[in-house]
């Protein structure tokens, strides 16, 4: 960050390829879709971009971003007069399970992320997806402290270790 | 162990999330072209709604932006912006956004207005007489 801030283009496409994911995560999981969230992970860069020389503390970039996302998912619900309609809503636990192996399992993984909590599933993206995070973004992206993120991990993982039909 | 390995499951995982989408990523890339590493940052410290929405539901915002050095309050209307700079100083100002820029200046009592304001995100970039310059956070309109 430090780098971009001194006008490193190759530095702030960096960043962006790293946190990407992460805010497009957090706008989901405010229930946001399509150009909504187009308009939380745009708005998100834009405040960086616009703070890049005031921001302090470099090594807290991700915190900072998953932060300003949160603050921009809550705008752009304000905005549209609408309710976070995830909080709570929990999907259906669907059919009988199977013990899935090789090459089917990506698929079976991928229908197994849509019967567990949604808070697991965005944990779980961004360990899947982006792996360079630190637990202090993954923290500070899903409002957990930092000493639960690893616990809740493996919790989310025997979860869906069941929904598969393995043993945890 | 019936279920499939650490790794399996890792490899799984990785597969079962679909990228992030090209725009998205290109949304961030282009952010960067609004880097104004000079300009000081007035930040939005007050926002209200000035008037109520009228049957065409066009209500207009006045929102203040403030700065170490110098204030702008602007009013959006439909379209529009009006705005004034404080203290009053002549500035060139010009209106950024994605979809392209629209530049004024200021009158002698620091006073500007707007017309054709894109729908999405805008910022406002003042280059003053002391060749300072100031852009006021991104909003909104």
């Amino acid at each position: 960050m430090r780098r971009a801030g001194q006008g490193d283009a190759e530095a702030w496409r960096v960043l962006v390829g790293r946190y990407s994911r992460l805010l497009c995560a957090i706008a989901r999981s405010y229930g946001l879709s399509g150009a909504d969230v187009d308009d939380v992970v745009q708005t998100t860069w834009l405040r960086l971009v616009e703070r890049l020389t005031l921001l302090r503390d470099p090594a807290r970039a991700g915190a900072w971003l998953a932060v300003t996302a949160r603050h921009e998912s809550m705008a752009t619900l304000r905005r549209a007069g609408r309710e976070r309609p995830l909080k709570g809503a929990g999907p259906a636990v669907t059919g009988p399970h199977h013990v899935v192996f090789g090459r089917d399992l990506a698929a079976a993984v991928g229908a197994a992320l849509e019967t567990i909590p949604p808070r697991c599933r965005e944990l779980l993206e961004l360990f899947a997806g982006s792996p360079r995070l630190s637990y202090a973004e993954i923290s500070a992206a899903l409002e957990m402290p930092v000493g639960s993120v690893g616990p809740t991990r493996a919790r989310c993982l025997t979860h869906l270790r069941r929904r598969l039909g393995g043993r945890a | 162990m019936n279920g499939p390995s650490d790794q399996e499951l890792t490899v799984a995982l990785r597969r079962a999330f679909p990228p992030v989408p090209e725009r998205l990523v290109a949304l961030g890339h282009a952010a960067f072209g609004w880097f104004e590493p000079a300009a000081a940052l007035a930040t939005l410290t007050s926002e209200t709604i000035a008037a109520p929405a009228g049957v065409r539901g066009g209500g207009s915002r006045l929102l203040t932006f403030s700065g170490a050095r110098v204030s702008v309050e602007i009013e959006v209307c439909g379209r529009e912006i009006v705005g004034q700079l404080a203290p009053p100083s002549a500035a060139e100002v010009i209106l950024r956004s994605p979809g392209g820029e629209r530049g004024t200046r200021t009158d002698d009592a620091g006073s500007f207005a707007l017309a054709g304001v894109p729908a999405g995100v805008v910022s406002l970039l003042f280059r003053l007489a002391d060749a300072s310059s100031v852009v006021t956070s991104w909003i909104r309109v």
